[in-house]
């Protein structure tokens, strides 16, 4: 057989044609950002100048009502501080001059000691008569320019977010034209090679290859009629075998229709609590995002049991079913308890959901290579979802009202199984489940994992404490201080890239590295610690600034803890509990995640109602830091082991 | 042919998806940013006011008895075009009522009201007109809010604004859709040709052509077919022998 060679034509054609695309679409949207920017601020610059004319008759009518009482215009007492105030109040002056016909100047500048006007002023002037002072107001000519630039980067965030969710499509249509027709040939070609029988062909088969596929198939025809109807019973199965992406469009939809709702949550929830109060506001914030983590987390754990007895199949049918029920309820929900019962109905699909779509990648592999591959593609479809599903979600509660936006996330879950109902299951065979997988011998499992000292460490002080801050900080608060903030939907949508973007980049460089047991302990700490540590900021800077930072923070500190916490804990568990399986011991981690995310929540509602929101992430992050204090014991233990590893 | 067509009306469906929802992003963060600049202009005389009226309160004046206010409030919406009417309300009393009120258009709750009620024409009218709705607390000399400040100011001269904004974007998009198309068709059909030179020559490998050996070593989908071959010519020389015995 030939060597296959990776600058083939093939490769060669299909980079040429992503690179087509990419170029052509990155200078569209650049050009057009550029021209739609231009013209903004063509609108936006008279609208300014007209604020500094009513800044302008403002400053004027103080003065005047000033002189009206009987104060001398020469001895304006208190006439700096007004003009600082004036000044704070409207960044868009660069100074403020009040002069009168006999020259009595005041003036101030934004520098305080510029006296010299730059020329990059635009001058809004009101002049002197008799009785009262002229009003200079010198306006940036750069202010529009500034807010537009913030626009500019709003804009680089978007085209990543489309080129995200296009390339989401493309990977699609390449599985269904390219990927999908090449293998099932491949297939054909080394089973009739291994003189099996021929085979039928998969009904959906499309794109430029079907045709090659046809003609092979028609050139090993069976050639009697017997062996025509001995193979009858092979026929019904095909030739395609499933493969790991053909789940990921599934997957990518139904994930983006839950994180559709990361950035107007909260404000939904508020909206209704401050209607029809439960508890206290801050607590019914609270708790649907806790009631959402805690029965995720159940979800999670019995999901395999639920596909064991349904099949895989039905599952995720049902699955869909109760997810889309549960967010196209929320459009209708008016009370509290209403959204609570709902997203627990929503964290009991999702969870069951994306179990299934895990094990549909699994039962797929053949081999270690294919199992890392499905898992790369499980983790990258999730990520690609939670990386476009709040900027998206944002802009269609802000376009299309938050009631709307439900329905909207409601219609992508039941899309993802139109998608799904296509799919041909793994074979029977690939379903062999882990032996000791019931429901007893799991408890069992789980309570020799905590009862090891390490472990426990790792749960309670890494896994745990990062999922505080992310159900606290970033799932609760992030939305509600945004929005105090005077952030709009949109922009809180992609405020959320800031956790997902140093997550990833993180990922990308810890994969890189490949350090010994002892470092990866302390890159899990240093993890823990700088997860909680960002929202120390918020502390001393009451700003967004300060909260992006510590949102950074934490998608930098999942990054090392994320990694690290699995393979130290299950080399922990090779090493001290060998008959523990890791499937056990992942369940009972992702358990502590979903713990950790009810509990954050509940800390900042119970936080809430004694301090504001800012002070609530702020305790959020004393308790994770707090938390990460039990992670002495495990350095102490790795030093120990050092030691002794080095002696020996 | 058929096929050619949709795989290029993916690819352009995918630019156009692109310009769409970056131009939507875009114009939905500009026009924030429009209403964020239009509503600070009201800001800048409401503080003015807000300031008189605090400094009403600390000589001792109660809002109820001070007559003042209302020819202040009346001053306000005279010297603002952009101003429709400003009101005080009274937070320490249950009434829903303005304690002060200056101007043209009644509240947003008295709106609802009268469009109920549907009996007063000229107020529905002015109801139906967009405003900003913008609150400031009045707070008395110890820190207490006393009163809340409502200024209600036109909200239609900024909606043409955006309107301008939307339309001229939508030309916009329209016009680097149809450049965007106008460039890729020609590019992704030429690619397309290509694609189908190879699988031509795989089809003709299947039928029994030689190809040349460069070719195949360049070629996935050529190596494929040259296996269909292989298997082929294998399976009829294990058939040729049976067949002969």
């Amino acid at each position: 057989m030939t060597k296959i060679d990776t600058k083939s034509f093939e490769r060669k054609l299909a980079r040429r044609t992503s690179l087509v695309l990419l170029l052509v679409g990155l200078c569209s949207s650049l050009l057009l950002t550029f021209l739609m920017l231009s013209n903004f601020e063509k609108i936006l610059l008279p609208q300014v100048l007209l604020k500094g004319n009513v800044i302008a008759n403002a400053v004027r009518t103080t003065v005047a009502d000033s002189i009206k009482l009987g104060i001398p215009y020469d001895a304006l007492v208190g006439m700096d501080d007004y003009l600082s105030d004036t000044l704070l109040d409207n960044p868009e002056i660069e100074f403020i001059q009040v002069k009168s016909l006999d020259g009595k100047e005041y003036s101030l500048y934004r520098d305080g000691n510029k006296q010299n006007r730059s020329n990059g002023e635009i001058l809004e002037e009101i002049a002197a008569d008799e009785e009262l002072p002229g009003v200079t107001i010198g306006l940036r000519a750069t202010y529009a320019q500034e807010k537009l630039q913030i626009m500019f980067g709003d804009a680089v965030v978007a085209l990543f977010v489309a080129l995200l969710f296009g390339f989401e499509i493309i990977l699609f249509f390449a599985v269904l034209w390219v990927l999908r027709p090449k293998d099932t040939w491949v297939a054909m070609i080394n089973g009739l090679k291994m003189g099996l029988p021929q085979r039928s062909l998969p009904q959906a088969l499309t794109g430029p290859l079907s045709e090659l596929i046809i003609l092979t198939q028609q050139g090993f025809k069976p050639s009697t009629k017997s062996e025509s109807q001995g193979n009858l019973h092979q026929a019904s199965k095909d030739w395609h075998e499933p493969q790991a992406y053909d789940v990921r469009i599934v997957l990518f939809l139904f994930v983006l229709s839950e994180e559709m709702l990361r950035a107007f949550f909260p404000i939904y929830v508020q909206d209704i609590a401050l209607t029809r109060t439960l508890i206290t506001v801050d607590v019914d914030i609270a708790l649907p995002i806790m009631a959402y983590m805690l029965f995720a987390g159940l979800g999670t754990l019995f999901g395999g049991a639920v596909i064991a007895r349904l099949g895989l199949r039905n599952t995720f049918k049902w699955s869909v079913l109760i997810s889309t029920l549960g967010l196209g309820g929320m459009a209708f929900a008016t009370t509290v308890p209403e959204v609570i019962a709902l997203r627990t109905i929503c964290a009991i699909g999702y969870a069951v959901a994306t179990v299934s779509c895990q094990v549909y990648m699994m039962q797929t592999a053949r081999n270690d290579a294919e199992t890392t591959r499905g898992l790369a593609t499980f983790v990258a479809a999730i990520t690609a979802a939670s990386l476009c599903g709040a900027p998206i979600g944002a802009v269609v509660a802000e376009v299309l009202g938050l009631y709307t936006a439900m329905l909207f996330a409601a219609g992508m879950a039941g899309l993802s199984w139109f998608f799904f109902q296509g799919l041909k299951m793994p074979s029977a065979a690939n379903e062999a489940q882990p032996q000791s997988n019931n429901t007893s011998s799991k408890l069992k499992d789980f309570g020799e994992l905590l009862k090891n000292r390490q472990v426990l460490i790792i749960l309670l002080c890494d896994i745990a404490a990062g999922k505080l801050m992310l159900g606290g900080l970033l799932f609760y608060v992030t939305p509600i201080l945004l929005i105090s903030f005077q952030f709009s939907q949109t922009s809180i949508g992609q405020f959320f890239m800031l956790y997902y973007l140093p997550l990833i980049f993180g990922n990308m460089l810890i994969a890189r590295v490949n350090p010994g047991p002892h470092l990866k302990i302390r890159i899990m700490i240093a993890g823990a610690l700088l997860t909680g540590s960002g929202a120390l900021l918020l502390y001393w800077f009451n700003s967004a600034a300060a909260l992006a930072a510590a949102i950074m923070c934490i998608g930098l500190g999942q990054s090392m803890v994320l990694t690290m916490s699995t393979s130290v804990i299950l080399s922990i568990t090779r090493a001290e509990l060998p008959h523990i399986s890791t499937p056990n011991t992942l369940a009972l981690a992702r358990s502590f995640e979903r713990v950790g995310g009810v509990l954050g929540a509940g800390i900042v509602a119970i936080f809430s109602l004694s301090f504001n929101y800012r002070e609530a992430a702020v305790g959020l992050g004393i308790c994770v830091l707090v938390l990460c204090l039990g992670n002495l014991g495990l350095v102490l233990r790795s030093t120990v082991n050092k030691q002794a590893s080095l002696q020996k | 042919m058929l096929q050619k067509l949709k795989i290029i009306s993916v690819g352009l469906g995918l630019i156009i998806f692109l310009l769409g929802m970056l131009s939507v992003l875009q114009f939905f963060r500009f026009q924030n940013l429009l209403f964020e600049v239009v509503s600070s202009r009201v800001e800048v005389p409401a503080e003015a006011l807000k300031r008189d009226i605090e400094r009403s309160l600390a000589t001792g004046l109660t809002l109820q008895t001070n007559a003042q206010l209302s020819v202040m409030l009346e001053e306000v919406v005279q010297k603002n075009s952009i101003v429709f009417s400003i009101q005080i309300k009274d937070l320490l009393s249950n009434s829903n009522e303005p304690l002060w009120f200056a101007g043209k258009l009644p509240g947003p709750s008295k709106c609802l009201d009268d469009a109920s009620s549907a009996k007063d024409q000229g107020a529905a009218k002015l109801c139906d007109t967009p405003v900003f709705t913008q609150r400031w607390p009045i707070v008395d000399p110890i820190g207490k809010s006393v009163a809340q400040l409502v200024f209600i100011s036109d909200k239609s001269e900024v909606l043409k604004l955006a309107a301008d904004a939307r339309k001229e974007l939508a030309r916009l998009l329209g016009i680097f859709c149809a450049a965007s198309i106008a460039i890729l068709f020609p590019l992704l059909f030429y690619l397309l040709i290509s694609l189908d030179k190879i699988i031509s020559a795989a089809r003709s490998v299947i039928l029994g052509k030689q190809l040349d050996q460069s070719v195949l070593a360049h070629s996935e989908l050529c190596q494929l077919a040259q296996n269909v071959q292989d298997v082929k010519k294998s399976t009829l020389t294990l058939q040729q022998p049976s067949a002969s015995t």
